[in-house]
C-alpha cells in the first residue's frame, strides 16, 4: 500500500470515527481536511486571504454535511465536490457583482475587482485569447487600465452604449472559458 | 494553519455529536419508488372516482402501446428520482449521474415519439383538447405527496445542485402521477395524451425550477 493509499485510508478512517461522535478523530479529520481543501483552492485562486476564507467556510460545510460520507466511496472526491460547490458559489457572486457593475452607468472600473485578479491568470489570459480583438481592447481599458466607459468609449470611437454591450459579451466569454 | 483556523476547528470538534450516517442509494430510492407506485395509483383511483368517474378497462391496460408507455413513464421517474439523488449528494461520481440524466431525457423522447403519429387524426379536435384538465387535475394531485417524499429524501443531506435535483424530483414525481393516471383515464389518443399526460411533466418541472433560481437569486 502505497503512502497516498494510507493517508487516505487514514482519513476515512478518522472520519468514520468522527461520525461516531469522537471529538479528537474529527479534529485531526478537520486539519487534514484543511490542508487538501487548501490545496484544491489554491490552484485555483491565488488569494491567499481568499484561500483562508473560503477553507474555513468549506469546514463549515464539512461539519453540516457529515452524516453524507460513506466510507464505502473514497474520501477525496466527497471533500472535493462540498469545496467545488463552495468555489463556485463564490464565483457565481463575482459573476453577478461584475454583471450588476456592467448594468449600472458608473462602473468602477479602476476597481478591477480584486477578486478577478485573483483569478488564475493563465486561464484568465486563455480566456482573453478567445475575445474579438475590439471585445479584448475594451476589457483591457475597462478592468485593467482602470479608464471609464465615456473614456473606454472616446478611445475606441464607440457610443458608450455598444461599449457597455461589448464589454458584457466579452464578459460572458471569460466566466464561460472559466467555468465560472 | 492560521489561528483562525485553528480556532474553527476546535470550536466545530467542540459541537460535534454524533451523527447517523444516510443509507447508501440504492436502498433509499428503492423505499420511495415503492411505496410511491401503491400511493400514487390509490390517490389517482380515488380522484379518477370523483373528479371524471372510474375507467379502468383491462383490454387497454393490456394493450402493447400502453405497457411500453407505462414502463417508460416508470423507468423515467425511477430514473430521475435516483439522479435527484445522485445529484444532490457530494462525493458520488457525477460523470454516473449524468449519464443518467441523459438517459432519463432519452427515455422521455422515446416516449414522446410513441404518440406523435396520432396528432394528424381527424380526433384530435380542439374540442377534446379542452377535456384533459381533469387528466392534469388527477396527475399533479397525484403526484403531490410523491414528490414531498422524495424532497425530503433529497434534502436530507447536504444538497448540492439544488435547482437540478429539484427539477430531477419534480420529474420522478409527475412521472410516477402521469403513469397513475393512465390506468384509469379513458382517452387514448396519442396527443392528447402528449398535450394532458406528458407535455405538463415537462412543464412542472421547470417551473419548479425557475421558482427555486429566482428564490435563490433573490438571496
Amino acid at each position: 500500500m502505497s503512502d497516498k493509499d494510507t493517508s487516505r485510508s487514514e482519513l476515512t478512517q478518522l472520519i468514520v470515527k468522527a461520525q461516531a461522535g469522537d471529538s479528537q478523530a474529527y479534529m485531526q479529520m478537520l486539519e487534514r481536511v484543511g490542508q487538501l481543501v487548501e490545496r484544491f483552492m489554491y490552484k485555483r485562486l491565488k488569494a491567499s486571504d481568499l484561500v483562508e476564507d473560503l477553507v474555513q467556510d468549506v469546514l463549515l460545510n464539512i461539519h453540516k454535511a457529515l452524516h453524507t460520507y460513506n466510507s464505502e466511496y473514497p474520501v477525496e472526491p466527497w471533500v472535493y465536490a462540498i469545496a467545488r460547490n463552495r468555489l463556485n458559489d463564490h464565483l457565481r457572486k463575482i459573476k453577478k457583482s461584475v454583471e450588476i457593475q456592467v448594468d449600472a452607468d458608473s462602473i468602477p472600473e479602476q476597481a478591477a475587482d480584486a477578486e478577478i485578479r485573483a483569478l488564475d491568470l493563465q486561464a484568465l489570459d486563455r480566456a482573453m485569447s478567445k475575445l474579438s480583438e475590439d471585445q479584448r481592447k475594451i476589457v483591457t481599458l475597462l478592468k485593467f487600465d482602470g479608464k471609464s466607459l465615456k473614456e473606454t468609449a472616446t478611445e475606441m470611437n464607440m457610443t458608450v452604449s455598444a461599449v457597455k454591450v461589448a464589454a458584457h459579451r466579452g464578459y460572458k466569454v471569460i466566466f464561460k472559458e472559466l467555468e465560472v | 494553519m492560521g489561528k483562525s483556523r485553528a480556532d474553527l476547528i476546535s470550536d466545530l470538534s467542540s459541537q460535534l455529536k454524533p451523527v447517523k450516517v444516510l443509507s447508501p442509494i440504492g436502498p433509499t430510492i428503492l423505499r420511495w419508488f415503492v411505496p410511491s407506485v401503491v400511493a400514487s395509483l390509490a390517490v389517482a383511483g380515488l380522484l379518477s372516482l370523483i373528479f371524471a368517474g372510474f375507467d379502468f378497462s383491462v383490454e387497454r391496460v393490456l394493450d402493447a402501446k400502453f405497457i411500453i408507455e407505462q414502463a417508460l413513464l416508470l423507468s423515467s421517474s425511477l430514473a430521475a428520482g435516483l439522479t435527484a439523488l445522485m445529484i444532490s449528494r457530494p462525493g458520488i461520481d457525477p460523470t454516473l449521474s449524468r449519464l443518467l440524466s441523459f438517459g432519463t431525457l432519452l427515455l422521455w423522447s422515446v416516449l414522446g415519439m410513441t404518440v406523435l403519429d396520432s396528432f394528424l387524426l381527424p380526433e384530435f379536435a380542439v374540442e377534446t383538447m379542452f377535456l384533459g384538465y381533469t387528466c392534469l387535475t388527477v396527475s399533479t394531485l397525484s403526484a403531490i405527496p410523491v414528490g414531498i417524499s422524495i424532497h425530503r429524501m433529497v434534502t436530507k443531506g447536504y444538497v448540492m445542485n439544488k435547482p437540478m435535483a429539484l427539477f430531477f424530483s419534480i420529474l420522478a414525481a409527475t412521472s410516477m402521477g402521469s403513469f397513475a393516471l393512465q390506468f384509469y383515464c379513458p382517452m387514448v389518443t396519442g396527443a392528447i395524451k402528449l398535450v394532458w399526460h406528458i407535455l405538463p411533466i415537462y412543464i412542472l418541472s421547470l417551473v419548479g425550477v425557475m421558482l427555486l433560481q429566482a428564490k435563490l437569486k433573490s438571496k
